[in-house]
């Protein structure tokens, strides 16, 4: 699973080196990219990032669902995070990546988004503020937004894809 | 020891009391058909000793007065003094409910509460049923042990047996509150308890050593704790002596120490040097929990009230086993049974005719694997039809009706799961058979039959599924009766309604909603029973199908299959994509191509053996989206499915064939999917669904035949 993440460095550099600057403590988060835009789950959240599965396409399931693959023996269903976040299908390129997160209810999914770049560490402070700064309830998945690099990373919280099939 | 639910022993307890328990049920009717069976009374009183020993060593009081009492009544029935009625029947069977209800608060952790008190006296009236007081004790009196709880001086006044109220009174006066324990008392002490001891004793020896070595020392020292004037320690020693040195059979020792009894007892008293004589006369039963020292020996010499049972039973083969361990054993077998399919599949690339024969050997253990897996998980259906006779009884008194029931089949094996998934349907249909099938006595003896009715439930093997069948000789079912309820309640419409067989008529019952009893009774007639039967089997991938004859009877047939962690499938291609699906549903394949499809009311049907069969494309039902329908090509094959009493023809791309594969459950997120009841692993490691057939009619013929693209 690790040679999924694309950088070299490892997490604990990535801490060295921020912590060296003395902010506090850090907390990690995994970026991925859908459609352009820089999300991050944390770390804890995911359990691995798969480059390629076969996915079996349900007949009749919801829209976002994509499928099931064969994870070492077990059937984990498969999400498209462009469905979920109400974007348009892009299909599956060398880029796509299926990341493998738990959700709410336990259940283990599969995530299927453009690309997953890097783990980065944030400062705690900097992600407490993020939060804070976010109370929509229409958007329950985004946690904040962190600037980062000229960019922006929406910090997201996949525990609520198991509603999915409620909506 | 105080009430603790987690206790190791109390789950023992449970397990073990809660067998015999269910044991009785059964037992208790084959009394009533034959009231001086000597071994059965015997069987039944010293199952309530059991259940009361343990339970007064756990200190489960209300459980302790309550099997003490019922104890009593069986040991006056079983020494003829009183005989086997209709009331002592129906409070003993109020006794195992009560029994039942106390063992249910125990496995949920809570204390049970106590009996009323009338209820209690109930049980010991029956005792007075023709009392014949004294005489009764063949045993010395001095060596009978009695033992009244002190701070229950009532249930004194109340024992039957004049003797035993002599010594209680005795007692009663003697003691001082607080040294009575929990334990109650046991009137006398016959060979039968005393062989069941030694049982006990000698069947836990086999099994765990420490236990035995532990015992004399610890009944040692109770006894010379408890140093009675009737026994000296050597005597108690001499006993001990013959118990473990020439105890191999426990006759030999029985007829030998019987003279005795009493002292086997003595260990249990809880030494109380000021109190030594009451100490000394305390039952026998209780005492082999107590006289092995505290921690788990205790455990292993309470969990084998089973020893008591069978009777000079030989050396212990059994072991008992955690069903979640078979079930991790089950899965195991399971994924060796998709790498076994693989390498099936890749034997042919190999064309090396050593891995061939290596892979033989090994598609053949594992098949020889699965099977005695698959034995360990079963269990005779007896489990789930010993509690018939005492629903059937109970139904038929309500309802003031005359039913015989006649089991057949019993000793037929059955998965574990299946066993106890089946039990909430079967007796469903029997209550059924009973309150609308079985005629009151009057009306059944002027149509020519005998006042009793009779309910026949036989199980038996059939292939690889198991067929239980529920048949009574009742009035039958009218098809036309059910043909106008059906539209009544509008489940059909008229047209429809007009063409369905009889047999379609009768199944009419297991919609929803759906009574033609006018008046609901307590026992059936909600209109919801028949429903949840047919869902429940169904869930269990089985069938159910009845037949009736006016006048002569019903039939209800169930079919299941012999396990549920392992389904054979036949494996089709569809769009494609392979799909499975269950075995049990398909009757037969042939090819599309020789037949005529016609089109009638817009439903294509396809005519086999003179009969129209409506007709579906799977491509159209597994199309996903965006996907044109499929149209008709040379290769398509049809399979002939089974769906309640329709068949239907399902046309696929092609057939692979048979696989037997593990059903692995679909996520949380798929929930709100029909039609599938899972997927699976084939065997060159792709996914495969498995239809669910009932699902997959109901989301694709549904309400005008919507195709029903996204459920969400």
């Amino acid at each position: 699973m690790n040679q999924a993440m694309e950088k070299t460095r490892t997490p604990e550099e990535y801490d060295e080196e921020l912590e060296a600057q003395d902010q506090g403590p850090l907390s990690r988060w995994v970026n991925f990219t859908v459609d352009d835009e820089t999300y991050a789950l944390n770390v804890l959240d995911v359990q691995e990032v798969l480059r390629d599965a076969e996915i079996t396409p349900i007949p009749g399931a919801p829209d976002a669902i994509l499928g099931i693959i064969n994870l070492r023996g077990n059937v984990v269903t498969v999400v498209d995070a462009r469905t979920f976040f109400g974007l348009e299908e892009k299909g599956w390129d060398e880029n796509s990546r299926i990341m493998v997160i738990e959700v709410a209810s336990g259940e283990i999914v599969g995530l299927v988004v453009d690309s997953v770049a890097e783990v980065i560490a944030l400062p705690q402070t900097v992600v407490d503020q993020a939060m804070m700064a976010v109370a929509d309830d229409r958007a329950r998945h985004i946690l904040g937004i962190v600037p980062q690099d000229e960019k922006l990373i929406i910090l997201v919280d996949m525990k609520s894809l198991s509603d999915i099939s409620a909506t | 020891m105080a009430f603790e639910p987690d206790n190791e022993l109390l789950q023992d307890f449970l397990i073990e009391a809660g067998e015999l328990l269910n044991g009785l049920d059964q037992q208790l009717i084959e009394l009533e058909q034959s009231p001086d069976d000597a071994d059965r009374l015997n069987s039944v009183f010293r199952a309530f000793h059991t259940i009361k020993g343990g339970a007064g060593f756990l200190e489960v009081h209300p459980l302790v007065e309550v099997c003490h009492r019922a104890e009593d009544i069986f040991n006056l029935l079983r020494n003829h003094e009183i005989t086997m009625n209709s009331r002592i029947m129906d409070v003993m069977l109020q006794v195992i409910d009560v029994l039942n209800d106390m063992f249910d608060s125990l496995r949920g952790g809570q204390y049970p509460e106590d009996v009323s008190k009338a209820f209690l006296k109930e049980i010991e009236g029956l005792a007075h049923q023709d009392a014949t007081a004294p005489a009764v004790a063949p045993a010395p009196s001095d060596l009978t042990s009695d033992d009244i709880p002190a701070d229950e001086p009532t249930a004194v006044a109340d024992e039957d047996d004049a003797f035993d109220r002599m010594l209680a009174d005795l007692d009663a006066a003697e003691s001082e509150a607080p040294a009575a324990s929990g334990d109650s008392g046991d009137d006398l002490i016959s060979d039968d308890e005393f062989e069941s001891l030694l049982d006990e004793l000698h069947g836990k020896g086999k099994f765990q050593a420490p236990a035995p070595e532990a015992n004399p020392a610890a009944a040692e020292k109770a006894a010379g704790a408890a140093d009675s004037d009737e026994i000296t320690d050597e005597e108690f020693e001499a006993v001990l002596d013959e118990l473990y040195g020439k105890g191999k059979g426990p006759t030999v020792a029985a007829t030998q120490a019987d003279e005795k009894p009493a002292e086997a007892a003595a260990p249990e008293s809880k030494p109380k040097p000021e109190q030594p004589s009451q100490s000394a006369a305390k039952p026998a039963a209780p005492a082999k929990p107590d006289a092995t020292p505290p921690g788990n020996s205790q455990g292993n010499s309470q969990g084998n009230p089973k020893a008591a049972e069978a009777h000079k039973a030989p050396v212990e083969t059994t072991v008992r086993v955690d069903t979640e361990r078979l079930d991790s054993i089950m899965n195991l077998v399971g994924e060796l049974v998709l790498v076994r399919n693989r390498m099936n599949t890749l034997k042919t690339t190999f064309e090396n005719e050593e891995i061939s024969s290596v892979i033989a050997t090994l598609d053949m253990v594992t098949s020889d694997l699965q099977g005695a897996v698959m034995k360990t998980r079963m269990q005779p259906v007896k489990k789930v039809f010993g509690r018939f006779p005492r629903v059937v009884r109970d139904t038929a008194r309500t309802l003031g009706k005359e039913v015989n029931l006649e089991l057949e089949g019993e000793d037929t094996d059955l998965d574990k799961n299946l066993v106890e998934a089946l039990a909430d349907p079967l007796i469903h249909l029997v209550r059924n058979a009973v309150d609308h099938g079985i005629e009151m006595p009057d009306a059944r003896e002027s149509n020519g039959k005998d006042r009793a009715g009779t309910v026949l439930l036989s199980a038996a093997q059939e292939g690889d599924h198991i067929r239980l069948s529920i048949q009574d000789d009742g009035a039958g079912m009218d098809a036309e009766v059910l043909r106008r309820k059906g539209v009544e309640k509008g489940i059909v419409d008229p047209d429809t309604a007009e063409r369905l067989t009889d047999q379609e008529c009768f199944e009419l019952i297991l919609h929803p909603g759906f009574s033609t009893k006018d008046q609901i009774s307590d026992i059936s007639g909600r209109g919801v029973g028949m429903d949840v039967v047919k869902t429940a089997i169904t869930k269990l991938s089985g069938t159910i199908s009845i037949d009736s004859v006016q006048g002569e009877g019903t039939q209800i047939n169930i079919k299941v299959p012999l396990t549920l962690a392992i389904l054979p499938t036949l494996m089709v291609i569809v769009s494609g994509r392979k799909y499975a699906i269950p075995l049990s549903v398909v009757n037969e394949i042939f090819e599309m191509a020789d037949k005529e499809v016609n089109v009638v009311d817009g439903q294509s049907t396809i005519t086999v053996r003179d009969r129209a069969v409506p007709l579906f494309r799977m491509t159209d039902w597994l199309a996903l989206r965006g996907e044109k329908p499929g149209t008709r090509c040379e290769t398509d094959q049809v399979v002939m499915v089974q769906h309640g009493a329709q068949l239907m023809a399902l046309v696929v791309d092609s057939v692979i064939g048979q696989e037997e594969v593990v059903i692995k459950p679909l996520g949380e997120l798929l929930r709100v999917v029909d039609g599938f009841a899972g997927a699976t692993i084939t065997g060159d490691g792709h996914i495969a669904l498995i239809l669910d057939l009932p699902g997959m009619v109901r989301r694709n013929t549904g309400r005008g035949r919507q195709r029903l693209r996204s459920v969400a």
